[in-house]
C-alpha cells in the first residue's frame, strides 16, 4: 500500500549541493551501477550540467531498504534552484508531501534557500534538513543548524551532517526521509485524481504525463479525462522513472508517481497543473493546482539571417511543450526583420531559453533588450500593457503610467552592506529594513522597480561582493512612475529595436552609455553616422562614428595576394553580421551591447 | 611567358615597422640558403621562358655579392631572359659601386631603392640604417654604372612625419629624376616593434592629404599613377608588378615565395630552416570564383582597373548582372566608374577594402 512510499523534493540554493546528493541517493539505493552513474545523472541537458543548475524538474523512483527492515519506494522529484524557476518548484512541490532541505555547512543561508523552504512550508511539507559539505575544512555545522532554527523556525539540532560529495552521511538522510516524511494520504477505493506537474513530447510516444496519483489508480486501457480542457484519451502506457530512463508498469495507484503515454498530439492538452480522472468515473472536484506564473520579462528575439524565421518558430515552439511559461507571439521590427515577442519568468529564463535556442537548435539571434509589462493609462480613458517600448503611444497621450516593483531579498556578508545600499539606491530602490542573520551577515530588504533589475542588477550584486551576495525577489504590485521612452537614433533614423521605457531620472545617463556603447560596437563606415539618443524630440546624446577613410594603401606583392584576400574574406564576413538599418550596417553585437551598460 | 620572383630574407637590420618574412640575425644561413635556392631554381619544371625576374626581400643586396651573383646566373641559366625587365631591391649603403657594376653587367636593368623619406629623423624613427646622402650617393652610384630605369620607394605616415615634411621628401626625389615611384602608407603590424610602441603618428586627415598630394604631385611631375601605390614615368611600369595584378603566371623561390601558375597557387615554408631542409610548398586550387574574386580586387588596385568584356569572357559571366546591387550602390556614392572598365575613382582609393570585399 501507499504506506511505504514516500515523495520528496530537494531544496537548495545553487552550489549547495543538490544534484550530488541526489546522485548520492540514487546510487546508494542500488538503482544504478557504477558503471551507470554519471555525474548529476538528474540533469539531463547539457546546459544543466555546464552551469551545475537544473532547468527542468525530474521525477525518480528508487527502492531502498531500511534499518527498519521495510522496503520503501522513494520518489525524488528533483526541483530547480533558482527563482526564475519557482513556477516549476512549485508544481513539484504539489507533488511531494515532504523536501530535504540541503544547506552548505560553511554558507549557511542563502536567499534562494529562504524562497523555496518557503515554497515548500507554504505547500505544508514536512522539512528535512541537511547540513551537506561537512567535509571542508570552512564548515561550520553548529553555525549553520543555529541559523536554520533561528531563520526559518524548524529544529535542526539532528539534522544529518553529510557530505554528498564524499558520500558521508547518506544514509542517515535516507532513514530521515522514510521517518520523517509522511506517507501520501488517500484513498485507493475513490474515483482517479492525479496531479500533472511535467509533460513532454516523445517522438514515439506521444506527449508523456508525469503525474502524481493522489486518489483511485490508472491503468492502460483506462480512458483519462483532463478536467481543465474536457479532453479524453486512452492510456496505452503507464509506468515510473528510473534514472535511465521509463519503466512500464501494470498501473500507478494511489500515492505513486509516474508517467501516462495516451498518443496525446499536443503538449498544450496537459496543462501542467490539471487533473487527471478517469472518464467513466470521474472525480467531483479538481485537485488544487497551483498559481499560473505570468511571464515578467520580455525581449526580441530575431533570426540573425531572415531565412531562418520558421526554424526560430519550430525551435521556440519546441521549447514550449517542454517549458510551459515560456511565450511568444510573433513581432516585425523595422531594423531586425520578422521575429518574436518572448516572455520569460526572469532574466536567467531569458539567457538559458537563449542558450538553448543557438545551441540545441543551431540558431543565430539578435536579442533585444529585456523590458517589463508596464501599464499605460492614456489620456482618453483607455489602458493598455506594454511589453514592447514601440508600442508605447506618443506622450501626449499618455495621461501616467505604472511600472512593476519587486520585493527583494539580498543576503550578503555585513562587510558589503554600504556597497550594497548604494547599489539599491542608484537602482531607485525604496528601504524596507535590514536583518541579521547573524553577526557577520545581514539580510537587506528592498523595494525595487523590476526594470531596474533585468539590466545587469545581479552582475553588480556579485561583483560588488566579490561573489557573496545572494539575491531573490518575488513581484509585488504596480506603482506609478514617471517613465518615458528613450529612442536611439542612426543617421538620423530611428532604430526600434533598440528603444527602452526608463524611468525620467535615468534617461540622460542611459541615453549617453547606450551612444557609448553603440559608438565602440558600430564599425566605422563609408561616412559618418551620428548617434543620438533621444526623447520625444529632444536629443540627450550624441556621439559621432567618423567616417571610414584610411585603408591602407600598401604594398600589394605576389605574396600578398592570399593574404589580402584572407582580409577581405574577413571583411566580407564581419558583413555578413551585419544589419542594415537605413543607410547603416549594425552588426549584431551592437544590439547586444546595449544590454550590459555596467 | 613566366614572372621570376626570388626571395632574399636577409636584412642588415629589420626596420621597425616590417613584417615581411625578413631576418636580421640569421646570417649564418646565407650560404645554405643562397644553395638552396639555386637548387629550387634549377629543379624548376614549366614555363622557361621569363619576361620578368624581380628579386625582393628583405634586402638582396645585404647577401654577399658572391652568393647574390651566383644565384643571379642561375637565374639566368635556367630562364631565357633576353629582353627581361630585371629587378633587383637594394637598400642604400649595402651596395658599392663594383657592386652595381656586376649587377648590371649580369643583366639586372632595374634597381629598386627603398628610400622611405629624405628626412632623416624620419630614417632613424623608421629604424632604417642609412641616412638621405646614403641614398643620393647610392642612387648616383647606380646612374654611373649604367642603370636606366631606377624606382624610388617612398613613404607617408611616418611617425613625426609632417604634411611639409613630405612634401620635401617628394621634392627631393623628383629632382633625382627616378623613372618609378612607389609611394605607400606606413602600417602598423602586428608582431613588428612599432606595434608596441607609443608612436606619434600623423593623423588620417594628414595622412590622406599626404596621398592626395602625392598623386597630384608626381602627376605634374611627368608620373603617370598606373596603381593604387605606383607611378612612373611613361612606359616604365613595372612589367613584374602588373603581372601580380593581372594574375599572369609568376613562379617564386625562396623562403615563404609564392607562385600562381594557371590558377593554382604554391606558397614555400617561411622559415628558413625548414625551407632549407625541408620546404612543403602549399599547394591551393583556385575554384572559378577564387580566381574571379582575385581578378576583381587586383584589377581594381590598377588607376585604369579592368575590363569588362575581357572579365566576362574570362569568367564566363554576365558582370553587371551578377553584382548589380552592388555596382549600382557604389557609382550611387560616386566610389567607381563603370563604363568598358570598371575603377575606382580617388575616393573609392580611400575605402577600396569595402569595396573589394563586397565583389567577393
Amino acid at each position: 500500500m501507499s504506506d511505504n512510499i514516500r515523495n520528496f523534493c530537494i531544496i537548495a540554493h545553487i552550489d549547495h549541493g543538490k544534484s550530488t546528493l541526489a546522485d548520492r541517493l540514487l546510487e546508494h539505493t542500488g538503482v544504478l551501477t557504477a558503471r551507470e552513474m554519471e555525474e548529476q545523472i538528474l540533469d539531463n541537458m547539457d546546459l544543466e550540467r555546464e552551469r551545475g543548475i537544473t532547468i527542468k524538474a525530474r521525477a525518480v523512483r528508487v527502492v531502498y531498504n531500511a534499518r527498519d527492515g521495510k522496503q520503501y519506494i522513494l520518489n525524488l522529484i528533483d526541483t530547480p534552484g533558482h527563482v526564475d524557476f519557482n513556477y516549476e518548484v512549485s508544481r513539484s512541490l504539489a507533488a511531494c508531501e515532504g523536501a530535504v532541505l540541503v544547506v552548505d555547512a560553511s554558507q549557511g543561508i542563502e536567499a534562494q534557500t529562504l524562497a523555496n523552504t518557503y515554497l515548500a512550508i507554504d505547500n505544508n511539507l514536512e522539512l528535512v534538513p541537511v547540513i551537506n559539505k561537512i567535509d571542508l575544512p570552512s564548515a561550520q555545522p553548529q553555525v549553520v543548524k543555529d541559523e536554520i532554527e533561528n531563520v526559518i523556525g524548524i529544529p535542526a539540532q539532528d539534522a544529518p551532517l553529510i557530505s554528498a560529495k564524499q558520500g558521508i552521511g547518506i544514509e542517515d538522510v535516507l532513514e530521515k526521509i522514510v521517518n520523517d516524511v509522511p506517507p501520501p494520504l488517500g484513498d485507493i477505493n475513490k474515483p482517479l485524481s492525479a496531479l500533472i506537474f511535467d509533460s513532454y513530447y516523445d517522438a514515439y510516444k506521444g506527449v508523456i504525463i508525469y503525474c502524481r496519483v493522489f486518489d483511485g489508480q490508472v491503468k492502460v486501457g483506462d480512458t483519462i479525462r483532463l478536467m481543465a480542457t474536457g479532453k479524453e484519451f486512452d492510456v496505452v502506457e503507464v509506468g515510473y522513472l528510473n534514472p535511465l530512463g521509463m519503466v512500464p508498469s501494470n498501473m500507478l495507484s494511489v500515492g505513486e508517481v509516474g508517467y501516462i503515454a495516451a498518443s496525446i498530439k499536443n503538449v498544450s492538452d496537459t496543462r501542467v497543473g490539471d487533473t487527471i480522472t478517469i472518464a467513466q468515473n470521474p472525480a467531483k472536484e479538481p485537485l488544487a493546482g497551483y498559481r499560473k506564473v505570468n511571464p515578467m520579462v520580455f525581449c526580441g528575439i530575431y533570426p540573425a539571417d531572415g531565412a531562418h524565421y520558421e526554424d526560430l518558430r519550430d525551435a521556440l515552439g519546441k521549447l514550449q511543450l517542454n517549458d510551459a511559461s515560456l511565450s511568444f507571439e510573433p513581432e516585425t521590427s523595422i531594423a531586425l526583420g520578422f521575429g518574436f515577442r518572448c516572455g520569460f519568468l526572469g532574466l536567467l529564463h531569458m539567457e538559458i531559453i537563449q542558450e538553448r535556442l543557438e545551441r540545441e537548435y543551431n540558431l543565430d539571434l539578435v536579442t533585444t533588450a529585456p523590458s517589463v509589462i508596464y501599464h499605460c493609462f492614456k489620456t482618453n480613458g483607455e489602458e493598455i500593457d506594454i511589453d514592447n517600448p514601440t508600442n508605447l503611444p506618443p506622450a501626449v497621450e499618455i495621461a501616467y503610467m505604472e511600472e512593476p516593483m519587486v520585493d527583494a531579498n539580498i543576503m550578503l556578508p555585513t562587510d558589503y552592506v554600504g556597497n550594497i545600499m548604494e547599489l539599491c539606491q542608484q537602482r531607485r530602490g525604496i528601504y524596507k529594513d535590514m536583518k541579521y542573520l547573524d553577526s557577520t551577515r545581514v539580510t537587506l530588504h528592498y523595494e525595487l522597480p523590476l526594470n531596474e533589475i533585468i539590466y545587469d542588477f545581479f552582475d553588480a550584486l556579485k561583483s560588488r561582493t566579490k561573489g557573496y551576495a545572494s539575491f531573490d525577489y518575488e513581484l509585488c504590485g504596480y506603482q506609478r512612475s514617471t517613465l518615458v521612452k528613450l529612442d536611439m537614433l542612426l543617421n538620423g533614423e530611428m532604430v526600434d529595436a533598440l528603444s527602452l521605457i526608463v524611468h525620467t531620472d535615468k534617461a540622460y545617463e542611459r541615453g549617453r552609455r547606450i551612444a557609448e556603447k553603440l559608438k565602440e560596437a558600430i564599425p566605422r563606415q563609408l561616412f559618418e553616422i551620428p548617434i543620438q539618443a533621444a526623447v520625444g524630440s529632444k536629443i540627450i546624446a550624441r556621439e559621432t562614428v567618423k567616417a571610414m577613410r584610411k585603408d591602407v594603401l600598401a604594398k600589394c606583392y605576389g605574396g600578398d595576394i592570399t593574404r589580402k584576400k584572407k582580409l577581405l574574406e574577413k571583411q566580407k564576413e564581419g558583413k555578413k553580421r551585419m544589419r542594415q538599418v537605413g543607410s547603416v550596417e549594425v552588426p549584431q553585437e551592437a544590439f547586444m551591447s546595449v544590454l550590459k551598460l555596467d | 611567358m613566366i614572372g621570376v620572383y626570388v626571395h632574399i630574407p636577409f636584412c642588415v637590420k629589420k626596420c621597425n615597422y616590417c613584417d615581411f618574412n625578413s631576418f636580421d640575425n640569421k646570417n649564418s644561413l646565407k650560404q645554405r640558403y643562397a644553395e638552396k635556392i639555386i637548387e629550387e631554381i634549377n629543379n624548376f619544371e614549366g614555363d622557361l621562358n621569363a619576361d620578368t625576374v624581380f628579386f625582393g626581400g628583405g634586402t638582396p643586396t645585404a647577401l654577399e655579392q658572391d652568393l647574390l651573383q651566383r644565384i643571379i646566373l642561375a637565374v639566368n641559366n635556367k630562364f631565357n631572359t633576353t629582353d627581361c625587365e630585371f629587378s633587383m631591391e637594394a637598400n642604400p649603403a649595402t651596395i658599392n659601386s663594383e657592386g652595381l657594376l656586376l649587377l648590371h653587367k649580369n643583366g639586372v636593368n632595374r634597381l629598386s631603392i627603398g628610400l622611405q623619406s629624405a628626412n632623416n629623423d624620419e630614417l632613424k624613427a623608421l629604424g632604417r640604417i642609412h641616412c638621405f646622402e646614403d641614398f643620393v650617393s647610392t642612387y648616383c652610384m647606380a646612374r654611373e654604372a649604367g642603370f636606366d630605369n631606377i624606382n624610388t620607394d617612398i613613404m607617408f605616415g611616418i611617425p613625426n612625419q609632417t604634411l611639409d615634411s613630405f612634401k620635401r621628401t617628394l621634392e627631393e626625389v623628383v629632382k633625382l629624376k627616378p623613372e618609378h615611384v612607389s609611394c605607400y602608407s606606413l602600417i602598423i603590424e602586428q608582431g613588428t616593434p612599432f606595434y608596441n610602441m607609443n608612436l606619434n603618428l600623423p593623423d588620417e586627415e594628414t595622412e590622406r592629404k599626404m596621398y592626395y598630394y602625392a598623386v597630384s604631385y608626381l602627376q605634374q611631375n611627368g608620373y603617370i599613377q598606373y596603381e593604387i601605390s605606383n607611378f612612373a614615368k611613361k612606359s616604365m611600369q613595372c612589367r613584374h608588378n602588373i603581372k601580380y595584378w593581372e594574375r599572369k603566371n609568376y613562379v617564386g623561390f625562396g623562403a615563404g615565395a609564392s607562385s600562381l601558375i594557371e590558377n593554382v597557387r604554391y606558397k614555400n615554408s617561411e622559415k628558413l630552416i625548414q625551407y632549407i631542409e625541408n620546404n612543403m610548398p602549399e599547394k591551393e586550387i583556385l575554384t572559378m570564383s577564387d580566381a574571379l574574386a582575385e581578378h576583381i580586387f587586383l584589377g581594381l588596385r590598377k588607376t585604369d582597373g579592368f575590363n569588362i568584356k575581357e572579365t566576362e569572357r574570362l569568367y564566363n559571366i554576365e558582370f553587371y548582372q551578377k553584382y548589380k546591387t552592388v555596382i549600382d550602390k557604389y557609382l550611387k556614392l560616386n566610389l567607381i566608374t563603370y563604363g568598358e572598365n570598371m575603377a575606382l575613382t580617388k575616393e573609392g582609393v580611400s575605402v577600396s577594402n569595402i569595396i573589394m570585399s563586397d565583389f567577393m
